[in-house]
């Protein structure tokens, strides 16, 4: 297959050669703009061939039509040898925002011919036997640090596997919240036997919680990071969820803490981000949210984004439509743009606001209504297709 | 035809007398021209310059026609139905000052001969696609060529001819315009970029900022390619509707959205420097107040320039300046409404003289006018954003009836009314 699609692109430049020689008469400029005008009209493959013609020239400014094969290559999902022209682009490029451009679609590429494994939830991989030790409380304190965690659990082997899914967790964490940066703190983790023990020590357990995290300044004036979790459930078995979203939700949380200082951040983005932090999507948010939105149960997002505290008859809906209004945003934007609405938020913008500036638009007063449209319309549509998945499966089965 | 001849031989020998008037000088010397009085002074213009002689020199001066009698005598003389003389006399009466009578012949030659370019474009009139056309309408006719894209006509046709016949500078400019842009669209990226840095030296903001951004980004992007980094236009990627008209990726800067897109980025540059400022001066704004006004005021000038690429891009930028501008100025009238409740708690106390008592009151009414000159200050920075800071503009205005009602008490106790 390799070698086929190499004698397919060597025809190419070899057409693009014999195709620079009959149009000896355009300047560079023309050849460049010819092979542009073919990228728009939808023909990849006359768009390498003109800029690969342009390349072969080698007249001045001719290297920049590398970047016209790449994009060409890529629109043809020929990935390794879109890379390969983004390389040679690179390699001459000196304009920055070029070179960003270039080096985030070499990215894309790598991602297209060998995307990372789906990361599956730790405790998918965990055999009853496993669970069963996990459940077991010492009566030691055992003590385990990874590069930003010090995990206090009374199981040995439960705070080594807490302390390496904290750092998954921080990770992706990371990716969506700082843009890729790293968190530069230590943080603190206690793991509880048990809701009561976990009541008892944690700083700020809310009575129905089963983990919670603090931010704060000690007496000495040192920052107190820390979260606190609970190892077993009420029936006394190993609590996978504590592995799989409290720990990530509560993570997310303290790094947001951290994140915007003393000022607001939306509930429902807050506990949107956090539901994004958890280790696998839950789809029942997904379908109560497009249920929700398409009914008489919705909380229209001008509601939303003013709540700060939620009512028991509106809790489920309420982080429903956080998660599914979260995720649209982040599904829309560029991690940039992302990251700047975030920063943007921090300073007191109000959330149309601040995704109009960082996606540097004229401002618009109508925004915030199209933008809600906008995601009740998503919410819709991808609950629709849930129920239609589940149906089909429950069809095929 | 004869008839035509002998009046241009007359207008020639008028043209060479240089009007009509004839002055006799004491001394026996005569001259031709156009004679005007002041005091005691001839003064006589003729085709090479003006002479003056004292009045008592003066024997007599003999006044000749106006050119405007001129032109009568001759229009009596030429065949009114020969469009070619009655261009000339136009022509003449243009050049003599007599604009209107000028109008009115060329408007008789179009009747003659529909056709007639000289006379055409004498009137501003240019011919596109058969019609001759006002200025106005042509320019019209251009800017609809522009959108439907013909180039080539435009470049090579129609703005040529309304070049020729465009006198006012904003006329000019839009036919330069249209122009640059044709060239743009027709990929003649070199002639476009000279075309915006006409454009720009010769325009006043925002206009020349804009077109300044254009000839910049032609000037990076020579070839013009230009690499978009994100689809265009952004919200399309968000809102629902229509998808956007540029995917990201290499594009040609002829294509309008492409170019929107590159001027966006500078727009977004611009923002970027401002926010830096705006930061900067954040932080001063406890520590050192003017330092802080300053900083802002500098942001503001890269504000202008990315709203002047962008109208209203950084709108929502200048209301948060203003916002801050008002809690600083708030944090200083706080200080002074401070003084004047030090100052009235001190009426109640002390055992005053009238003369102490007075000089509290001056003081009391100091302090309130340093308290309204701050809320001025505010109303006037908040006016020009009455939606957005509705809140500010009435707490201050409220504040200052309040300001305004005490300093009236004050005042009547100081005059012992």
């Amino acid at each position: 297959m390799a070698s086929r699609t190499a004698i397919l692109a060597t025809g190419l430049l070899v057409g693009g050669l014999a195709l620079a020689a009959g149009i000896g008469g355009l300047t560079t400029t023309d050849r460049i703009q010819d092979a542009l005008s073919a990228l728009a009209e939808s023909d990849p493959v006359r768009a390498e061939a003109v800029a690969a013609g342009v390349v072969g020239s080698e007249r001045d400014g001719a290297w920049r039509a590398w970047i016209v094969v790449a994009a060409a290559r890529q629109r043809q999902g020929r990935h390794r040898q879109a890379l390969e022209a983004y390389r040679q682009f690179l390699a001459l490029c000196r304009d920055p925002a070029e070179r960003t451009y270039a080096m985030d679609r070499i990215r894309q590429c790598r991602m297209a011919f060998g995307p990372p494994p789906r990361p599956v939830p730790a405790s998918k991989l965990l055999s009853r036997q496993r669970r069963a030790e996990l459940a077991e409380v010492d009566s030691l304190q055992y003590t385990e640090s990874t590069e930003h965690f010090v995990i206090r659990a009374y199981n040995a082997s439960l705070a080594k596997l807490v302390g390496s899914q904290a750092e998954v967790a921080l990770r992706r964490i990371c990716r969506i919240i700082l843009f890729g940066q790293d968190y530069p703190h230590a943080v603190s983790i206690y793991v509880w036997a048990d809701v009561a023990e976990y009541r008892k020590h944690a700083v700020s357990a809310a009575e129905w919680s089963g983990g919670s995290f603090t931010l704060r300044q000690d007496a000495s004036g040192q920052t107190v990071r820390r979260i606190d979790l609970t190892q077993r459930d009420d029936d006394g078995n190993f609590d996978v969820a504590m592995l799989d979203r409290i720990l990530p939700h509560e993570m997310c949380h303290l790094v947001l803490a951290e994140l915007f200082g003393d000022a607001r951040c939306p509930l429902a983005l807050n506990e949107g981000l956090a539901m994004m932090a958890e280790a696998e999507v839950d789809n029942s948010r997904v379908l109560l949210a497009g249920a929700a939105v398409a009914g008489d149960r919705k909380i229209a997002m001008d509601r939303l984004l003013l709540m700060d505290r939620y009512k028991a008859e509106n809790v489920a809906v309420f982080y429903a439509e956080a998660f599914s209004l979260t995720c649209f945003l982040h599904r829309r934007l560029t991690p940039e743009q992302f990251r700047e609405m975030l920063a943007h938020i921090k300073g007191g913008c109000p959330l149309d606001e601040a995704v109009q500036r960082a996606l540097y638009v004229p401002y618009d007063e109508a925004f915030l209504e199209r933008l809600a449209r906008s995601w009740e319309n998503e919410a819709v549509r991808q609950s629709q297709f849930l129920k239609a998945l589940h149906e089909e499966e429950d069809t095929a089965s | 035809m004869r008839r035509a001849v002998l009046a241009w031989l007359i207008m020639a020998v008028w043209a060479v007398s240089a009007g009509g008037d004839h002055v006799v000088l004491k001394d026996g010397r005569s001259f031709d021209g156009i004679v005007t009085l002041s005091e005691d002074k001839v003064v006589i213009e003729h085709a090479y310059g003006t002479i003056s002689f004292p009045a008592s020199e003066v024997t007599s001066i003999q006044r000749g026609p106006t050119p405007a009698q001129q032109l009568e005598t001759q229009l009596a003389l030429i065949d009114r139905s020969d469009p070619d003389a009655v261009f000339q006399l136009a022509v003449w009466a243009a050049d003599n000052d007599l604009s209107k009578q000028s109008n009115e012949l060329l408007r008789e030659v179009v009747q003659l001969d529909g056709d007639h370019a000289g006379a055409r474009k004498m009137l501003g009139q240019v011919r596109d696609d058969g019609k001759w056309l006002a200025l106005p309408a042509a320019l019209q006719v251009a800017q609809g060529k522009l959108e439907a894209g013909k180039y080539e006509v435009l470049l090579n046709q129609l703005l040529p001819a309304l070049e020729e016949v465009a006198k006012e500078s904003k006329q000019r400019l839009l036919i330069l315009h249209i122009r640059g842009h044709s060239q743009l669209r027709s990929r003649r990226f070199e002639q476009a970029r000279k075309s915006f840095e006409l454009l720009a030296g010769r325009s006043t903001p925002p206009d020349s900022i804009r077109y300044a951004a254009v000839a910049e980004l032609l000037k990076k992007h020579a070839d013009g390619m230009y690499v978009m980094s994100e689809p265009y236009p952004p919200v399309a990627m968000v809102l629902d509707g229509p998808g956007p008209a540029v995917a990201s990726g290499p594009a040609s800067l002829a294509r309008p959205p492409v170019l929107a897109a590159g001027l966006r980025a500078c727009a977004k540059d611009a923002i970027k420097a401002a926010r830096a400022v705006m930061d900067e001066a954040k932080k001063l704004e406890l520590t050192e107040p003017e330092a802080a006004k300053v900083k802002y005021a500098l942001a503001e000038k890269h504000f202008d320039k990315a709203d002047a690429i962008v109208p209203g891009i950084a709108h929502s930028y200048r209301v948060e300046i203003v916002r801050r501008r008002i809690a600083m100025i708030t944090k200083s009238m706080n200080v002074e409404a401070g003084k004047y409740d030090a100052l009235k708690a001190e009426l109640g106390k002390r055992d005053l003289t009238p003369a102490q008592y007075g000089e509290l009151i001056v003081g009391m009414v100091r302090a309130l006018n340093r308290v309204r000159s701050d809320l001025n200050a505010i109303l006037q920075l908040a006016s020009p954003f009455e939606r957005e800071l509705v809140l500010e503009i009435t707490d201050a205005t409220h504040r200052l009836q309040g300001v305004n009602a005490l300093r009236e008490i004050l005042m009547q106790e100081l005059h012992g009314k």
